[in-house]
């Protein structure tokens, strides 16, 4: 099934600028080389400006901020992507299902209401505190927080589409319920799914700042963005600015390739991108 | 009208939507401007008042209305002419009305833009034109909503925000397709006879053959982008000069008859091809067909058509060169 | 026995405020194999609502529709989905009927792959390939994607799809109002072959009536849900006996400018079918009304042979 014309990527900037920078993080994380050990601190360096030998500066501990800012994508791009994937997994097909006519689905929409009436990232952290400070609490917080939103995409996705000729006309030669969800409904929703699972992504990088932040889920010496900055907050006012800028500042460049990334995806597979 | 010529540019390449299109309309007539999809019609009206929008351009040609040439014309002159002088009459009611406004406001929003009338005068012109439309009870219908009314109505008071300015050329983008038949011809006999109370002009853009024989007075005949034939309806139907004339003609189906195929279809407007536009489903073409675009040039006094063959289909010597292919 | 038979048939639809929509009432036809009937009638008759009661898109209030001798009521979920495949349906708008994310091939293939899986993936390509010929469409197109093709073509795959799995029955609704006039007779010519080589019934339901004419045995006029009218093609065109007939076909705007229609036009416009008139529906637009026909609603009865009126004047 051609869904994605690779031709038009050229053209697509956006998109392409925004997959080639996580791309390009991600590979930087796992694979290269980095300047100084992201773990192991200089403890005679300690909040050295930033300069040709640390290029981000340090901080109190001695730590190459250039280094523990890449190494940092380690953890939180991979955690956005898992809990973006779960949230799909769980969202997408109970929104397909929501779709449906039948008693259940309604009721799973009331629940859904009431569920959503929390603020839910409080609920999140509630709930990671009561259940531990583990990483993959994260996953589950993140999860928590969007399925609710995939569930309702999808669902008013499918009910538009439930309405379309071309859904009449699959019933029309026989289809069963399943062979139209999955062949006719699906695949057209995808744009939307897709733009928004980047946009997930996007707020989770955020989410697992903000838990980071407080102390969820990492253990010193692993980096994390959200950590980071934690730690160099008390810097901001005597002067040491670039131990939390340059976290925050890699944040903001996730955020916003995620975002043309969620932008490009919405017009690259709209099917009335052609021309 | 003289030669206006208009051009699209987009990312595939120069789609030539409208080329060389030359036309004229005098005070009081009805024409008819017929043509397929990717005829250019509806180019070609957007070019004449002025709403191509990007990616398009209009790259030449020059628009008379009365002595002003519409396309070198300020912004601003253009919106006065626009609405008062000439105006428009969409295709669709519902998208032209705005769903949210009553209607008297609409028609207010439209009045105001170009008259200093108070607000009792702009309902008053109104209810006056709807009434000419034989709308009933005209005050109600103004203090309601566009999508408390049925087709036939929302096209009435379309067209009612169209006349009520008093323009002198209307042009209406196929205003009854969609319609019911019933509907479509009380519609049609109270457009024709409010043209003709107030010696205004009107261009119709349609494809409905049936409409423009039993209605307009002249008739102009589009095929990819150019104008193949014009005339006064009764002769240019009767006896077309132009093979695609002829072709449309005989694709009507018609009781007793049988149904005539024209083969192929429309050519590429981006790959615009040599000669004339038509002559590779043209049952009548020659050589020169291939090579030479045929221009515009007279037949008599009042029809004009753009084929190789003298006379066009007219001169009796003409026989099918080739089977329709 | 008819292929295709519906009696007395009913259909009302809930609208959000709560009033009803009648869209069909008391309606009963029949289609004999190979026979075209067209149903004409303007927008809210209840035409395309017969054509998805006929294929059990919809389920009927009132009546009983049959096919092939079995009532469809009564059919298990996956006998009828078997129906399916004999039964099939040409809509209105072609791009709209066709699944932007598929192309061509799996579209025409998608029936196939549905009611006869026991065919290897070349011999359903073949039959693809067939179907497509037959609607003179080449190979070249299996890959093509709906919104690469023109409004002819587009139709031309939807009537590939519905004739792929040899049906004997397919329901043309309104199959060349979105085309444009040169397309369209070559459309309604491509169907009237296939209708002669496949042996196909067709409804053909539309608005124009002359597309109509050409291609239908029989004719039947609908009005506010009800047919009004129906007999022979001939008859019914040449000589409409219902007030509306006849009121439609000289709406009808010839072509030819010699021909001038006659002036026989009805007062008003249609009731909204959420409120019918009582007795005839047409009571109150009708030049010929009376008192009488407001009485009761008037049942279609035979004024010549096989040709039947639903009017006490005519």
């Amino acid at each position: 099934m051609n869904v994605v014309r690779w031709g038009a990527l050229r053209q697509n900037v956006g998109l392409t600028v925004g997959l080639v920078t996580i791309a390009v993080l991600l590979l930087a994380a796992f694979l290269s080389p980095l300047p100084h050990n992201p773990l192991a601190p200089n403890a005679a360096a300690t909040l050295a400006h930033p300069g040709s030998r640390y290029w981000f500066g340090t901080d109190t501990s001695g730590f190459d901020v250039f280094s523990r800012t890449i190494r940092a994508a380690r953890l939180d791009l991979p955690l956005a992507l898992l809990g973006t994937i779960v949230s799909m997994l769980i969202g997408v097909p109970v929104g397909l299902f929501a779709s449906g006519r039948s008693r259940t689905a309604e009721a799973l929409m009331r629940c859904l209401d009431v569920f959503q009436a929390f603020p839910l990232l409080i609920l999140a952290l509630a709930i990671v505190a009561l259940t531990g400070n583990q990483l993959r609490n994260i996953v589950l917080a993140i999860a928590i927080i969007n399925v609710p939103t995939f569930i309702r995409l999808v669902r008013s996705q499918s009910l538009t589409l439930r309405s379309a000729r071309f859904v009449e006309a699959a019933r029309a030669i026989g289809a069963s319920e399943r062979r139209v969800l999955l062949r006719h409904i699906l695949p057209n929703a995808a744009a939307p799914i897709t733009a928004q699972a980047a946009l997930t992504a996007a707020q989770s990088i955020v989410v697992i700042a903000a838990m980071t932040f407080i102390g969820i889920g990492i253990t010193p010496p692993q980096a994390s963005w959200g950590a980071m900055i934690q730690t160099g907050s008390a810097q901001v006012a005597t002067g040491g600015w670039w131990v939390s800028f340059f976290p925050g500042l890699a944040i903001l460049i996730v955020v916003a390739s995620f975002n043309l990334i969620a932008d490009g995806a919405q017009r690259l597979l709209s099917p009335t991108s052609r021309g | 009208m003289r030669e206006l010529e208009t051009q699209f540019v987009t990312r595939r390449g120069t789609v030539r939507a409208v080329n060389g299109v030359s036309f004229q309309i005098a005070t009081g007539e009805l024409v008819g401007l017929v043509g397929e999809t990717g005829s250019g019609k509806s180019a070609t009206v957007r070019s004449i008042i002025g709403l191509v929008r990007k990616p398009g351009r209009v790259v030449g040609g020059e628009v008379r209305f009365l002595d002003e040439d519409l396309l070198t014309l300020p912004a601003g002159r253009l919106r006065k002419i626009r609405g008062s002088r000439i105006s428009f009459i969409p295709q669709n009611p519902f998208a032209a009305l705005h769903p949210v406004l009553k209607l008297d406001r609409q028609f207010e929003n439209v009045i105001r833009a170009h008259k200093d009338v108070s607000r009792g005068e702009c309902f008053d012109l109104a209810q006056q034109v709807l009434q000419r439309l034989a709308i009933p009870d005209p005050a109600r219908v103004l203090g309601g909503y566009a999508h408390e009314l049925s087709g036939g109505m929302a096209q009435r008071v379309v067209i009612g925000i169209a006349l009520v300015l008093d323009p002198d050329l209307v042009i209406a983008d196929e205003p009854t397709t969609g319609l019911d038949v019933t509907v479509q011809r009380q519609i049609l006999d109270l457009i024709v006879e409010l043209l003709a109370d107030d010696r205004r002009a009107m261009l119709l853009v349609t494809h409905d053959l049936g409409v423009v024989a039993q209605y307009c007075h002249r008739v102009i005949v589009m095929y990819a982008g150019t104008v193949v034939e014009s005339g006064p309806v009764d002769a240019v139907f009767r006896q077309p000069a132009h093979p695609y004339t002829r072709a449309l003609l005989d694709a009507v189906p018609q009781p007793n008859k049988p149904l005539q195929i024209l083969r192929g279809s429309i050519p590429s407007l981006i790959d615009y091809p040599r000669g004339c536009p038509f002559h590779d489903r043209c049952a009548f073409a020659f050589a020169r067909c291939g090579e030479e675009t045929p221009h515009l040039g007279r037949l008599n006094n009042s029809r004009e058509y753009a084929c190789h063959l003298p006379q066009g289909l007219i001169a009796e010597s003409v026989e099918a060169r080739t089977e329709a292919r | 026995m008819s292929l295709v038979k519906l009696e007395h048939v009913s259909k009302t639809f809930k609208r959000d405020k709560g009033s009803t929509l009648y869209a069909v009432n008391d309606v009963s036809l029949t289609i004999d194999r190979g026979e075209t009937v067209g149903l004409i009638g303007e927008s809210g008759a209840g035409k395309s609502t017969i054509g998805r009661l006929a294929l059990r898109l919809q389920t009927p209030d009132a009546g009983v529709i049959t096919f092939e001798g079995q009532d469809l009521a009564e059919l298990s979920k996956q006998s009828l989905s078997a129906v399916r495949a004999r039964m099939t349906v040409v809509f209105q708008e072609p791009y709209q009927s066709l699944n932007p994310r598929m192309n061509v091939g799996e579209i025409v293939g998608e029936p196939l792959v549905i009611h006869e899986r026991r065919l290897g993936r070349s011999e359903r390509r073949q039959r693809v390939v067939d179907a497509l010929e037959h609607v003179a469409l080449g190979q070249t197109f299996l890959d093509r994607y709906p919104a690469e093709l023109s409004g002819g073509q587009q139709q031309r795959v939807g009537i590939a799809r519905a004739i792929v799995t040899r049906p004997s029955f397919v329901v043309l609704d309104e199959p060349t109002s979105s085309l444009d006039l040169s397309v369209r007779a070559q459309v309604l010519q491509l169907l009237g072959d296939l209708q002669k080589e496949f042996d196909l019934a067709y409804l053909f339901i539309s608005h124009d009536i002359h597309s109509v004419e050409h291609l239908s045995s029989r004719l039947a006029v609908m009005y506010l849900g009800q047919i009004v009218e129906i007999g022979p093609a001939a008859a019914v065109f040449t000589d409409p006996l219902h007030p509306y007939t006849q009121a439609l076909l000289s709406a009808a705007l010839s072509a030819d400018p010699d021909v001038k229609p006659a002036r026989f036009l009805l007062r008003g416009e249609i009731p909204s079918p959420t409120n019918l008139p009582r007795g005839c529906f047409l009571h109150g637009r009708c030049p010929l009304g009376t008192d009488e026909c407001t009485r009761a609603p008037v049942p279609l009865h035979h004024a010549v042979a096989a040709h039947e009126v639903a009017c006490l004047k005519a």
